[in-house]
């Protein structure tokens, strides 16, 4: 019975769109609806565009149109109907002095706006203030808590800014530095970024930059647990959103009123962060994103039967190596890669297993996940999977108390490796082995059930003595590692016995890198370690009997490995300037194809022989056919001219009684 | 005569309980040699085999359009045995069924993303996608089936000769049968052991797919006792059916199949995206005609995608002439008293215009998600190729309703199968006997199940591919033999035919006149 009322509710559907469709011929041009070029904007913009479709307006979606400039002067010249506009950036435009106070500013842009034809719709509901954001431990390392104490730092601090707040003339950057008096004692250094706000981030916290601009509602702040400058001045207005409407749009389609009414006071600032983490830390879609925060709202309904997607697509990751953005960069490109796919996460100690085992149609692994130590001198490369993009790079930290610890990882008996079965444990296993040390050292996992609490307790049996050391693959970015690296009193200990012997040789995935000073608190001088590559993984080509694609090769059950298009499409979205390392199993798409020249011009005797075979069965088999054909009939006997009616036909010669 | 009976049936029983036993004591060395065999024979003489199926299609035209066409199955007062719905029924039931399911969304979608030759995922590589998924269901499948069936009912219907893989060649070359017993005997243990092989093979693959339905409808778990399980079940089934004889078992099965699988594409194209599909339908007809010609003979050779041919094209082709003895000798036994024309249209045009609307409907149904909703589906084609008629169906309403209709439909289509398969064996080694005997159909019954569940329990879908088409290689030569022996039977006959014709003509003309 629900199925047919879903049939009965699909066709509803169908009718009123047709509907909506019919009623549209007549009308005049479509909504057309701007956006600036952020993911917010992106979002406020699918927003408004979805609500007004709900109310049967037809849209022009010109998402992103551009900067703010773009959109402003767009807006006046009748380019686009409507975008969404901050208050204080409003002021800011007429070249009005910031007012801090939300309410204010939102009365004085009413006044202001309306002698050009411009109307201030209800605001959403939340601020998206400017902020100076910098890296927690960077903070209380040079001890800044406000914008005036970046004027006590020496030497040059070094700001990511984008080309829009570098370009803004009352409230942007170089006013920031006057306000701040930083241009005079501190040296600047900035490099404006084209390519958004996550690329910022990322500079942040690649340690390229100190400090960085950010908005209120970023996701990265609390992700990241990233440390916001007080504003100690009140420097930066406040930016509350409103949609900016021509009123001729307003008269143009009188429900566009009540849809931009639903908006009003609608989206909570937590709201529009998870928004903005979804879109930027995850890699959904603006539009999906906007579709779900109304439904959740209860604004528009989501049709049940609606051609939306319904496959998962899982990608397995390791708890402990909740890689900070790599995970978000992996989880992103994937979702970019396979549009149309319900892509989830699913943690597991052990990423790798789960893709052998069809849990997961990727994995997000270290490069030592390809390989068993087995009992050989070299490891094997048994594992029926690939690697099809890059993602990032794990060092191996071997760290130790800073008071009495050890000072080689020689000296240890028991060596803590985060989760158990993870991903770490191997390659730890694959060191101690090959320096070794296996015999004398005891590896520990921790047997928590998420990675957190896992590390929690490894930092925990460390500082208790329990551990002589941890051994965690994980990236010099990892907040947790840096964290518990800045609580507890430890140090990071080198592994340059590796160098030694032909374990570079042996271990072609693990190569020697270098951990800079000053990467971590208190370490003042850099540590060479190994490092290995971070790589998504897929399903292998299988041994398959007739050839590598066909009928013959689709096996029933099993998953198959990526098409060479989508392995291309995730190494767009990956965008890493990297390549695979060669060490490990990658598919035919990604290598360089060099075809070698044929060593002869008959490159196989055998098929000739038997093609030559097969030619003369088949002359045979046609001289079987055309021999001695049987036997016509006597000419006399052979058919006659047909007669052409009874009184032209012949007589017919004496035998038509036989 | 006994001898002779005992001779196909002792070396078939002991050649597949031998390659059986290799099968399950080390399926690597066997998988390998089968492999080795097949692979060989697919990358070396690929145009040979792509020439030999074409030449099947052309010698089916030239048949049905040609003077033999007039030509009945049987004796010229022999009336068809089968009503025509039931007849198409059983064709269907017998020849691709299951594979019509399981590849019905996902072969098109898998060209769309992949096409050879092309950027896929464009409106170009949709077409191309229809084209290609119907030179390997359309008329090339039917075309080698139907030569297959025509050699044998021809000998057996209009010859009263016994239905055996040897007899157009005994009949045409060999004169007298003791001279051409050797040759016989080979070709008859051949055409057993193709069947055999082919059956088991097919039946251990439809078993995975049928659990595979079941994973994703009931939610199964995929091991080895659920095979086991559902190849009982099947085996209880084909069992009964099997000992009641082919005007009722298989054609009570046959009907209730092409029922629902009717209602199925109806299903899918009026509740689906009707006009969308019926477009699809009519795009295709056209793109698939005029292509067919230049499609028919294409490999590749310039761009390096051979690989392709003999992974897709290829390897069809050759499953279908690994099914060819079987489905064949099933074929004419169904189609006496029909004329080498009507024979033809109705194995040949019908089937193949049947399975165009059912890929034009599923396959389009695709598309139309692809085009017009949030794709993904051809990826998942990639993914697991199962997955991808059920994640179809969820698109539509009633979908579990759809699920289960399918797992039924593969069912029963593999129980239709496995007793068309059994029923063959019997008449190939009980002398041709048109109604072999209950006994000997279960003695076959109880050897392919045996196979089967050996093949399930090694647990190789390479074990159950390779096995399903390894025995078409050699049975390629013996299927040309028999259509020269055919063709020099049907040329002497004809002249007889003609000259009889004319007589009683001009005895009609000579009437009036005396």
């Amino acid at each position: 019975m629900a199925d047919v009322a879903r049939f009965a509710r699909g066709v509803g559907a169908a009718l009123g769109l047709a509907a909506i469709l019919a009623g549209c011929g007549e009308a005049e041009d479509p909504l057309t609806i701007g956006s600036k070029d952020f993911t917010e904007q992106l979002i406020l913009g699918e927003l408004i565009a979805q609500v007004a479709e709900s109310e049967g307006i037809r849209v022009d979606r010109q998402i992103p149109y551009g900067g703010t400039f773009e959109n402003i002067e767009a807006l006046k010249r009748g380019d686009i109907d409507l975008y969404a506009e901050y208050n204080g950036t409003g002021l800011i435009l007429l070249g009005q002095p910031p007012i801090s106070d939300g309410d204010a500013a939102y009365r004085r842009v009413e006044e202001l706006y309306a002698p050009l034809g411009l109307e201030w719709g209800e605001r959403l509901g939340f601020a998206n203030d400017y902020e100076l954001v910098m890296r927690e431990d960077r903070a209380q390392e040079l001890g800044i808590r406000t914008i005036s104490d970046l004027a006590t730092i020496e030497g040059p601090v070094r700001f990511g800014i984008d080309e829009e707040f570098q370009e803004r003339p009352v409230d942007g950057f170089s006013a920031l530095l006057r306000r701040y008096g930083l241009n005079g004692t501190a040296e600047v250094v900035a490099e404006p970024v084209a390519a958004g706000k996550a690329r910022l981030y990322q500079a942040l916290l690649q340690g390229e930059v100190d400090v960085v601009e950010g908005f209120t509602t970023d996701g990265q702040i609390a992700e990241y647990a990233l440390a916001v400058l007080e504003d100690d001045l009140d420097f930066f207005p406040t930016y509350q959103p409103a949609p900016l409407v021509r009123n001729q749009a307003m008269q143009r389609f009188p429900a566009l009123d009540a849809a931009l009414g639903k908006l009003g006071g609608l989206i909570e600032p937590a709201a529009m962060r998870e928004m903005n983490a979804a879109v930027e830390l995850e890699g959904m879609d603006p539009a999906d994103v906007a579709k779900r925060f109304l439904a959740d709202k209860g604004i528009i309904e989501l049709a049940e039967d609606a051609l939306a997607a319904v496959e998962e697509l899982a990608v397995a990751v390791g708890p402990l190596d909740a890689r900070g953005n790599q995970i978000a960069q992996a989880v992103s490109a994937v979702r970019k890669a396979f549009q149309g796919r319900n892509v989830t996460m699913l943690e597991t100690p052990d990423p790798m297993a789960a893709l052998v085992d069809a849990e997961a149609r990727l994995a997000l692994v270290d490069a030592g996940a390809f390989f068993s130590l087995g009992d050989g001198v070299f490891p094997n490369q048994d594992v029926p999977a690939q690697a099809l993009g890059v993602v990032g790079y794990d060092m191996a930290h071997v760290i130790t108390r800073a008071e009495n610890g050890i000072g080689a990882l020689g000296e240890a008996s028991a060596i803590g490796v985060g989760i158990a079965g993870g991903a770490s444990e191997e390659v730890a296993r694959m060191v101690l082995t090959s320096l070794g040390l296996a015999e004398r050292v005891d590896l520990v996992g921790a047997a928590a059930s998420t990675g957190p609490e896992a590390l929690e307790a490894q930092f925990r049996a460390l500082r208790d003595g329990e551990l002589d050391a941890l051994f965690l693959m994980v990236s010099t970015e990892h907040t947790a590692v840096v964290q518990a690296m800045q609580e507890n009193d430890l140090r990071l200990l080198g592994l340059p016995e590796w160098q030694e012997g032909n374990n570079l040789v042996r271990f072609p995935f693990l190569r020697i890198s270098r951990i800079p000073a000053g990467t971590y608190p208190g370490q003042d001088a850099p540590v060479d370690t190994i490092s290995t590559q971070v790589v998504l993984a897929g399903p292998a080509r299988a041994a398959n009997p007739i050839g590598s694609a066909g009928p013959g090769s689709a096996a029933i059950g099993e998953l198959q490995p990526l098409a060479d298009k989508s392995i291309t499409a995730l190494n767009e979205a990956l965008a890493s300037p990297e390549q695979l390392d060669p060490a490990l199993p990658s598919p035919d798409v990604l290598r360089p194809q060099a075809k070698p020249k044929p060593a002869a011009i008959n490159p196989s005797t055998s098929y000739s022989v038997v093609n030559l075979i097969v030619i003369l069965v088949s002359i045979f088999l046609a001289y079987l056919y055309f021999r001695a054909p049987p036997k016509r009939p006597e000419p006399s006997l052979r058919e006659p001219a047909r007669p052409r009616g009874h009184a032209a036909a012949p007589p017919p010669s004496g035998d038509q009684h036989v | 005569m006994r001898v002779n009976l005992n001779l196909v049936f002792i070396v078939s029983v002991l050649m597949c309980g031998g390659i059986g036993v290799w099968g399950v004591a080390d399926p690597a060395s066997m998988t390998g040699a089968a492999e080795t065999l097949t692979g060989f024979a697919l990358d070396a003489l690929d145009w040979y085999f792509l020439l030999l199926c074409t030449g099947f299609l052309f010698l089916a035209a030239i048949l049905a359009i040609g003077p033999y066409g007039d030509i009945k199955l049987g004796h010229d007062d022999d009336e068809p045995e089968f009503t025509t719905v039931s007849w198409i029924a059983m064709l269907f039931a017998g020849g691709m069924g299951a594979g019509l399911l399981f590849w019905g969304a996902a072969e098109p979608m898998y060209h769309y993303y992949a096409p050879p030759g092309m950027e896929g995922e464009t409106p170009d590589a949709a077409r191309e996608a229809m084209v290609i998924t119907n030179l390997h269901w359309g008329l090339h499948a039917w075309s080698i089936y139907a030569v297959c069936a025509l050699v044998i009912a021809y000998f057996v219907f209009r010859k009263d000769a016994p239905s055996l893989i040897s007899t157009p060649i005994v009949h045409a070359f060999g004169g007298d049968r003791r001279s051409m017993r050797g040759l016989a005997n080979v070709a008859d243990v051949l055409g057993v052991l193709a069947v055999i092989f082919g059956l088991a093979g097919s039946l251990s693959m439809g078993t995975l797919q049928v659990r595979a339905g079941l994973g994703e409808v009931f939610g199964f778990e995929q091991s080895t006792t659920v095979s086991v399980y559902i190849l009982l079940a099947l085996a209880v089934c084909f069992f009964i059916s099997a000992s009641t004889g082919v005007d009722k078992g298989i054609k009570i099965l046959s009907n209730i199949n092409m029922g629902l699988a009717v209602f199925m594409l109806l299903f899918i194209l009026f509740v689906g995206p009707t006009r969308f599909l019926f477009e699809t339908f009519t795009t295709t007809i056209g793109d698939y005609f005029s292509n067919l010609l230049q499609i028919s003979f294409r490999l590749f050779p310039y761009q390096g995608l051979t690989d392709w041919t003999a992974g897709w094209t290829l390897t069809y082709l050759i499953w279908w002439l690994a099914w060819g003895p079987f489905v064949g000798i099933f074929i004419a036994r169904i189609s006496r008293g029909r004329t080498i024309r009507e024979f033809m249209v109705g194995v040949v045009l019908i089937p193949t215009m049947f399975s165009m609307l059912w890929f034009a409907a599923f396959g389009g149904s695709g598309f139309y998600i692809e085009f017009e909703g949030p794709g993904g589906l051809a990826d998942l084609v990639f993914e697991d190729v199962t997955k991808a008629l059920f994640a179809l169906f969820t698109y539509f309403p009633m979908s579990e309703m759809l699920s289960v209709v399918a797992v039924a439909l593969i069912f029963i289509f593999l129980v239709t199968s496995a007793d068309s398969g059994t029923f063959v064996v019997s008449m190939m080694t009980t002398d041709g006997n048109l109604n072999p005997p209950t006994a000997h159909k279960l003695i076959w019954a109880v050897i392919i199940t045996a196979l089967t569940a050996g093949t399930l329990f090694t647990d190789s879908t390479e074990m159950a591919k390779v096995m399903a088409i390894t025995g078409a290689i050699p049975f390629s030569l013996i299927l040309i033999l028999q259509i020269v022996g055919f063709l020099r039977t049907i040329r002497e006959d004809y002249i007889q035919i003609r000259e009889r014709r004319r007589r009683a003509e001009a005895r009609l003309y000579a009437a009036p006149g005396e």
